[in-house]
């Protein structure tokens, strides 16, 4: 069991989840369902976006922040 | 009465003449002195070193306390002397310090200033490639009310083969300009797709 925080992107950390124990083979849609996130999308700590079904257990360190931003935010 | 006080003064009188005999027997003669020099006598009739005895001193015992000012409790322990309350020492009382909530922008170490109602954040955008380098290119985005204007400076050149390469507009070298289809509401989510891109487009992945 890992513990992370996840912190919703653009609320300069006034909405954070600083308990979060995810098992092994939790998944990124886990979380955000669990939280209410709907919408979001998590970001992985080097750069770039986890697809909803990646194994984020294996993608992240205990203790680790992980940001919760918009999906759909787009160039064009 | 007077039996017994003759009594007693008999008694003395013994006790002295012992001590005449035992001073007599005592008394060393210059026949029979093999030895060092008898210790001299003082004028006042006393001997100078004869009664002097120097022998272990009464042992010391010091445990653990302090000085007499101590409210401890009992701190100087001599043996013989009741002891005072044991002291209990433990570990103190951790306290635990976790960081403060901060945003992506300060997080990843960008700087904020404001000028003009205009909100300027300043840094790196912070990427990791497929080879595990860390690659960073600088960054600006300027939040005024209602709108986002990220900047990045000297892109990678693998942007240009990115689906959104051309959504990054050179405005003034080596600045460019991300124009947005559904644009970021702050800067946090701002920097973070930007770095999504980044990611995508230096390890050949992309939406």
């Amino acid at each position: 069991m890992k513990r992370i925080t996840i912190a919703v992107a653009g609320t300069d950390g006034k909405r954070e989840y600083q308990e979060v124990q995810i098992l092994p083979g939790t998944q990124p849609r886990d979380v955000l369902a669990k939280l209410g996130l709907h919408g979001f999308q998590l970001s992985r700590p080097d750069g770039g976006a986890f697809g909803f079904a990646d194994d984020l257990y294996q993608a992240v360190a205990d203790g680790q922040k992980v940001y919760a931003t918009k999906a759909d935010v787009e160039a064009g | 009465m007077e039996v017994r006080i003759l009594a007693w003064v008999i008694i003395g009188l013994i006790f002295c003449f012992g001590l005449f005999l035992a001073g007599l027997r005592a008394r060393p003669t210059s026949e029979s002195s093999t030895g060092p020099e008898p210790p001299k006598v003082a004028a006042s009739g006393r001997p100078d070193q004869a009664l002097l005895t120097i022998g272990p001193a009464e042992p010391i015992v010091v445990g653990p306390g302090t000085g007499p000012g101590d409210t401890q409790g009992d701190c100087y322990r001599k043996e013989g002397t009741q002891r005072g309350p044991p002291w209990v020492i433990g570990p103190a009382r951790p306290v635990t310090i976790g960081p403060r909530p901060r945003g992506v922008w300060e997080e990843q170490g960008w700087t904020r200033s404001r000028n003009d109602g205009t909100w300027v954040y300043e840094g790196y955008y912070r990427v990791r490639d497929r080879h595990g380098r860390q690659r960073r290119f600088p960054g600006r985005v300027i939040v005024r009310p209602g709108e986002v204007r990220p900047y990045i400076a000297d892109p990678p050149p693998e942007l240009r083969t990115h689906p959104k390469g051309p959504c990054f507009m050179l405005v003034r070298a080596p600045w460019f300009r991300l124009h947005w289809h559904r644009p970021a509401g702050n800067a946090d989510e701002a920097i973070l797709y930007i770095e999504k891109v980044l990611v995508e487009a230096l390890n050949g992945r992309a939406n």
